[in-house]
């Protein structure tokens, strides 16, 4: 069993100030879980808290049943890959796998078999006898997570182990972890700040921001309904429009009105009544370019920016800026009116003053 | 002619120049060393014959092999020791940041500041004591510890990235098997360095030595070569013999410096130039 629990997990480096304030959580045996936060947020912390590389101000951290917080990182059964590698430069690519494992006395046979596993699992059978400094970037983080997976460890944790990659090297990587937690059977627990790589790793992710948690959900449960707006900003890539909206009660069904657009949403008729100012979150893959007039928004087209087979059209609406996304099929002119329609089931709205989504307050 | 050309051809000349003035002297001890005596203040540069027999005489006549296998052997004692103690204590200057641990780093630094001088009388003393004038233990002892190598291991144990300590403590590594297997292989070319500039200051001392030591035997090069000088100082002096003495006490250095040139400028670069 690799299941972990973390019990008001509290780190505080200065007096006045916590880095992870409370931290709660259950991760369930073999889960993906994707903490996703901007920088600073206490996720990489968090992560060293568990490998147990940090220390724990206060808060229990359990791998299995264990108690762990007075375990030495060693005995812990984890395994960590870091942002920027951290291999061991004087060592060979076998030497740094089977660094870890002769500490632990591993025979040496079941140490080569091991390694030579890994390293084809991993594609790197290749270069076991080369110097790290020989490596391209992307070869050093096979060969870091080859480090972790020869001492078949209980729990991965991986701290931004893509983001010193380039974009194609990241998407391929991304996959082959994927692929990585299928084949292993481990528990994985993987720090990121890109909300793609949290949407396609995770079975679930945990939202952090200044030491807390705002969210934790599946990634349909985080996009389908954000708890609040930064949840909603953060998890949004192209970001997400917000606009001053009302709710209305139209003889018992709930509708959002922004200016005059109506779309009705699933919401309780309660919530209506106690939130009436509001604001819509929209995301730009759930609006539409259309000619029809009436229920729609007139917008002017500021700029246009084609990503891959995708435009991303940049509007200004009553001055602030609204961005769709569409597939690119037609090019706009620069101040061309156009018609913009919302898909009435995908927008979230919440409350004015707290940030907070509405139905998650119902 | 470009510009650019111009001036890397300036800068040669000015290394060209520099390099000049700092080996002419030793150019200079070369030719008095095979001059005959009575060619010494003719002026000319170049002796009218050779003279090699007079390294031969450095060893026949004077007693400078002992001296430079006092010299070498002892050295080569502070340096394992001063090299062992510095890797610790740097050790735990890098890895303990506990306020407690950082003050006592600061007060070890700050008698560095103290002038050599100011520690010759108390430790002449504390080595009368336990009758250790006149030995090499004594200055062995004395020389145990350097506080320059602590902070010059502190500042290279320091370059190496935390994300590396970290995958070796999750690795399993101890404190002594980080310092072995992390640390040391991590800083090789500051300790290749460290051992140098370790010899050339111990092989180099003279004045502590020459309060310390007294009796022929235990003799260092340095205060050999006074006493050559100074020995003959009464009837004529037998410069090409000192200068012979002189270029035979330098091969050592020499030596060291071809076998570690690399890692030394690999290390000085690292330390003193930003990256």
């Amino acid at each position: 069993m690799s299941s972990i629990t973390l019990k008001s997990l509290t780190k505080q480096y200065t007096e006045d100030k916590s880095t992870l304030d409370h931290i709660s959580l259950e991760i369930k045996d073999k889960e993906f879980l994707v903490l996703l936060g901007p920088s600073g947020c206490g996720k990489s912390t968090l992560l060293r808290m568990i490998a147990g590389i940090e220390e724990i101000t206060q808060g229990e951290v359990y791998i299995g049943d264990a108690y762990v917080n007075e375990v030495e990182p060693k005995d812990r059964g984890v395994a960590m890959v870091f942002q920027n590698y951290a291999l061991y430069p004087h060592m060979t690519v076998f030497e740094n796998m089977a660094y870890g494992l002769k500490i632990k006395k591993v025979k040496r046979a079941e140490r080569e078999k091991r390694i030579k596993a890994a390293a084809e699992m991993l594609q790197i059978d290749s270069l076991l006898k080369r110097y790290p400094s020989q490596l391209s970037g992307g070869q050093k983080q096979r060969v870091a997570i080859g480090r972790a997976i020869v001492k078949e460890p209980k729990v991965f944790l991986m701290d931004e182990p893509l983001s010193n990659l380039d974009a194609k090297l990241r998407n391929e990587m991304r996959i082959e972890i994927k692929k990585l937690h299928e084949r292993l059977d481990s528990t994985f627990i993987y720090v990121t700040h890109d909300q793609v790589e949290a949407v396609t790793l995770g079975d679930r992710i945990a939202i952090m921001a200044e030491g807390k948690f705002r969210q934790i959900g599946t990634p349909l449960e985080i996009i389908e309904c954000p708890v609040d707006m930064f949840v909603a900003s953060f998890i949004s890539s192209p970001p997400i429009n917000y606009v001053d909206a009302v709710l209305v009660n139209q003889q018992g069904r709930a509708f959002v009105d922004i200016d005059g657009v109506r779309v009705e949403t699933s919401m309780p008729i309660d919530v209506v009544e106690n939130h009436p100012r509001v604001v819509a979150g929209i995301r730009p893959e759930h609006c539409f370019i259309t000619d029809e007039t009436s229920n729609t928004f007139a917008m002017e087209v500021l700029f246009t920016e084609i990503i891959g087979t995708d435009v991303l059209l940049h509007l200004t609406y009553k001055g602030s800026d609204f961005i769709v996304k569409k597939s690119f099929t037609k090019t706009y002119e620069k101040g061309q009116k156009l018609y913009v329609g919302l898909d009435a089931s995908n927008v979230n709205v919440f409350d004015k003053n707290t940030q907070k989504n509405v139905r998650s307050l119902s | 002619m470009s510009l650019a050309k111009v001036k890397t051809g300036i800068r040669y000349a000015m290394l060209a120049l520099i390099s000049a003035l700092m080996v002419f002297p030793f150019i200079w001890m070369f030719l008095i060393s095979i001059k005959p005596k009575n060619e010494i203040y003719s002026g000319s540069i170049l002796p009218s014959a050779f003279h090699f027999e007079n390294y031969l005489r450095v060893f026949t006549d004077t007693k400078m092999l002992l001296y430079l296998w006092n010299s070498i052997y002892v050295s080569l004692i502070i340096i394992a020791f001063q090299i062992i103690t510095a890797i610790f204590a740097a050790y735990v200057f890098t890895v303990m940041r506990k306020k407690w641990v950082q003050f006592c780093f600061v007060l070890i630094l700050a008698t560095y500041m103290l002038p050599s001088a100011v520690t010759y009388i108390p430790s002449f003393i504390l080595l009368s004591k336990v009758n250790l004038l006149d030995t090499h233990t004594g200055y062995i002892l004395s020389e145990f510890i350097s506080i320059f190598a602590i902070f010059f291991l502190r500042q290279s144990f320091m370059q190496v990235p935390k994300d590396v300590i970290d995958a070796a403590k999750l690795d399993g590594a101890g404190h002594l098997r980080l310092i072995f297997t992390v640390y040391i292989p991590y800083c090789k070319n500051a300790i290749a360095s460290l051992v140098l500039i370790t010899f050339i200051y111990s092989y180099n001392n003279y004045m502590w030595p020459s309060l310390l030591i007294k009796s022929e035997e235990n003799m260092f090069v340095t205060i050999g070569l006074r006493r050559l000088f100074m020995s003959q100082a009464g009837y004529g002096m037998d410069f090409p013999l000192a200068m012979a003495a002189c270029a035979i006490s330098l091969l050592p250095m020499l030596i060291l410096l071809a076998m570690a040139s690399k890692r030394i400028i690999h290390s000085m670069a690292n330390l003193y130039v930003n990256k």
